[in-house]
């Protein structure tokens, strides 16, 4: 837990195992050092964690594993700087910090007894898998239970091994779709958004959750909103630079909103509320 | 009655061997070129006490660049596979004594107390340094065209986040408590009696500063200023004057807050950089879903909403700044933080 | 340089402190009196980069060394090495460019005589190339050209 003594202190843990998930996303399961602190850990779904990997920096990602679940903590990153890279170049065994869990969270207590649309793309499915397997875990507290995921071919698919067993589930509605045709692929084929289109899932007692590139966003926005979805039943969760991570630094803000506190889970009525930075 | 003591200008220097004697003494120094910046006491440099310095005390209790802690990494000889990670935080702070700040500077803090001494998360490192640190302020005799701390709450002599406070009288400063942390340091026996020169300092606090223009009241805008400013491309103007500078961003040091660097972490605070209000190129990370990497808009919207209006919304409309005027008097393009808060309110209102 | 030159021409006036005082007084000292001089100077830097985004010859943008990660060229930290390392950096890409225009120095919130680096470059930038930077149009950068043999720099003969 963000230790309230001293915010800014990592808990140590150790690498269980890694997965190469596509060639610049790479998944990461660890448990802390300090085994009392695992057993005093909890989270909810959608709260983030900055890994520390020591003599490089931090970095913000969400805790990708459910609540649920806790055998591990799993993150997903992504390669896209120096954090991250070095980040890839750990392996089991290898000593990582964790601070978490920050921010807010899905708000999965309001959505008890609705129809779920998840729509993710790329890395978005990220923090979308933490809610997911956290309402299959939880499943009859949910209504309907769709996933739409999507990414540009089939190599940029992210958890590529538990894609099969979600598509064989009998409870939840999986429909997978890549930009292009390509050989060997057996799903769907066109945008996120057109897909969604065609899928049309009922707005009413549902709530979408969605996360992926910003422009997979606006365009899925657009498209959930000629489906007759309301600004409160749209949920997202932000990607901010996070500092510290407990309300203090500011870089993070968006105008007044710290993402670290007030996020990074917001509803798109709170969005349109927010300064237009995005 | 509180104490009420008096120091010669002959005697100060003795004064300030035997606060040094016991602390770490900050005070301004002259530093080249008319630069005056806050060092460690050192008995053959002059304190420049008749102007604020041009740097702030700020890194008395918030240097720019802290240890948060060191780590260790050791392997089990008998099992090479296993390694053991320990975390070695030391969030003890320097006893210091700050000399010769202006209210303005000191006012600065009481600020930072409310981000960094929050409820939620308290900073120790931060917590420490502020404990362990006294203000002796010394009152402002005249005000700059550049000052405007009495439009944010302030003045030339408020004792606000002061532990002692001196006010500058013929012959020497009159010396008043104005904590219980400062109080101690009025023992010293080179001090005297100072009833005598109550009347004098009380005439040089009663000066109002005439600063330009009428005080803005930045709750009269709604949304704040920092929404007047995006809507109405005010900032156009500003920013253009900045370009002049070759708009380059600059990498504003609390972006690296947590530096790794070797086997110590480090974080970074905010200098009082003064062109801190360009901000930092986006760092390329991966992370929770994908967002664009323009971050924050505008880089001097982001400092100016910082300042007069985010911080004010969430900090019961207390300004985020000291009206220094340090950011008006050193920026070379003559950008004036006072115009563009002036004109988004008057927008605002139109 | 002029396309319209409004008004008469003024005569140039000698100042009356040498010009090259700062650097002077800097050659006098000797190298360990130097390093120790900067590192004084350089303790006051905020790292405002005021003297670099008033430079009207810094062409490196959003590729500066002051902010690269890729690669990490320099730290945040708040010492005087890595700040006088800027410095450096930045006096060396303009050796052969820069034109005293002195605004680095004017913009320098600190009263960090910066300029004076340059002005040493400039010296030696003069003594190898025979090359003044801003004054002749028609003469060309050193970085510009390339000459088999330079007069100034003996190579055969050391």
């Amino acid at each position: 837990m963000t230790n309230p003594k001293n915010p800014y202190l990592p808990e140590v843990a150790t690498i269980l195992e890694t997965v190469q998930e596509t060639h610049n996303i790479k998944t990461f399961r660890l448990r802390f050092d300090n085994e009392e602190a695992m057993q005093a850990f909890s989270f909810e779904p959608g709260q983030v964690g900055q890994l520390s990997c020591f003599g490089v920096g931090e970095s913000t990602f969400v805790i990708n594993s459910p609540p649920t679940r806790m055998d591990y903590l799993q993150f997903s990153v992504m390669r896209a700087g120096e954090v991250t890279t070095r980040l890839h170049g750990l392996t089991a065994g290898d000593k990582i910090g964790v601070r978490a869990p920050l921010g807010n969270h899905f708000p999965y207590e309001s959505m008890k007894g609705k129809d779920i649309v998840f729509v993710g793309g790329g890395i978005g499915m990220a923090p979308l898998r933490t809610l997911f397997l956290f309402m299959l875990d939880n499943r009859a507290d949910y209504g309907a239970i769709t996933l739409l995921y999507g990414a540009k071919s089939p190599a940029d698919m992210a958890f590529g091994a538990e894609l099969p067993e979600w598509l064989a589930r009998k409870d939840v509605n999986t429909v997978l779709t890549i930009d292009r045709e390509a050989e060997g692929w057996e799903h769907r084929v066109g945008l996120i958004p057109n897909v969604l289109t065609e899928l049309a899932p009922k707005p009413e007692n549902a709530v979408a959750i969605t996360c992926g590139p910003p422009i997979m966003i606006k365009f899925t926005l657009e498209a959930l909103k000629k489906l007759g979805f309301g600004d409160e039943q749209i949920v997202t969760t932000l990607e901010k630079r996070m500092k510290c991570g407990v309300g203090i630094c500011g870089r993070c803000n968006i105008g007044t909103s710290y993402v670290c506190q007030d996020g990074p889970v917001y509803t798109y009525a709170q969005l349109k509320k927010l300064p237009n930075e995005l | 009655m509180a104490t009420v003591k008096y120091i010669s200008h002959e005697k100060l220097p003795q004064w300030l061997a035997a606060l040094a004697a016991e602390r770490r003494l900050l005070v301004p120094v002259a530093s080249g070129d008319g630069s005056v910046v806050f060092r460690p006491f050192d008995p053959a440099r002059r304190p420049v006490l008749d102007g604020d310095a041009t740097a702030p005390p700020k890194a008395a209790i918030f240097p720019a660049c802290q240890e948060l802690f060191r780590y260790e990494q050791t392997k089990d000889p008998e099992n090479p596979e296993h390694t053991t990670m320990q975390l070695l935080p030391d969030p003890k702070a320097v006893p210091t004594v700050v000399f010769g700040a202006r209210p303005c500077g000191v006012r600065g803090f009481l600020i930072f107390d409310r981000v960094y001494l929050g409820q939620k998360f308290p900073d120790p490192y931060y917590a420490a340094a502020r404990e362990a640190t006294v203000f002796v302020t010394m009152a402002c005799k005249t005000v700059e065209n550049t000052c405007f701390c009495h439009w944010v709450g302030g003045g030339p002599s408020d004792p606000a986040g002061s532990d002692v406070l001196c006010t500058p009288v013929d012959g020497g400063y009159l010396v008043e408590a104005v904590s219980d942390k400062g109080a101690p340091l009025l023992a010293n026996p080179l001090l005297e009696d100072g009833e005598a020169k109550v009347a004098e300092a009380d005439a040089v606090k009663g000066r109002r500063p005439r600063g330009p223009g009428r005080r803005p009241g930045h709750r009269e805008c709604p949304g704040g200023p920092a929404g007047r400013l995006r809507r109405c491309g005010l900032l156009a103007r500003h920013v253009g004057k900045m370009h002049q500078l070759r708009g380059l961003h600059l990498p504003v040091p609390d972006l690296l807050l947590f530096h790794h660097h070797r086997r110590t972490i480090r974080t970074f605070r905010p200098t009082p950089s003064l062109l801190g209000c360009l901000h930092a190129l986006p760092v390329h990370h991966g992370g929770v879903g994908t967002q664009s990497p323009a971050d924050q808009g505008p880089p001097p919207e982001n400092r100016v909403g910082h300042k007069f209006s985010y911080y004010p919304s969430l900090h019961e409309g207390l300004v985020a700044c000291c009206g220094c005027g340090r950011c008006i008097k050193s920026c070379p393009v003559s950008v004036d933080i006072r115009e563009i808060v002036q004109q988004a309110v008057a927008r605002a209102k139109a | 340089m002029a396309d319209q030159f409004v008004g008469d021409p003024i005569t140039p006036v000698a100042p009356t402190t040498p010009e090259d005082a700062d650097l002077a007084a800097l050659t006098a000292k000797s190298v360990p009196e130097r390093l120790a001089y900067w590192r004084a100077q350089m303790d006051r830097c905020i790292r405002c980069y005021a003297c670099r985004n008033a430079c009207p010859l810094c062409v490196c943008r959003d590729h500066c060394i002051a902010q690269s990660r890729e690669p990490h060229w320099m730290t945040q930290e708040d010492t005087a090495t890595e700040k006088f390392f800027f410095q450096l950096v930045h006096a060396m890409h303009l050796a052969g460019r820069c034109t005293e225009c002195g605004e680095c120095q004017r913009a320098c919130p600190m009263g960090i005589p910066i300029l004076t680096l340059k002005k040493h470059l400039n010296g030696t930038i003069r003594d190898l190339f025979d090359y003044q930077a801003g004054v002749d149009p028609q003469a060309i950068p050193p970085l510009l050209q390339f000459k088999v043999e330079e007069a100034n720099i003996n190579e055969r003969g050391w």
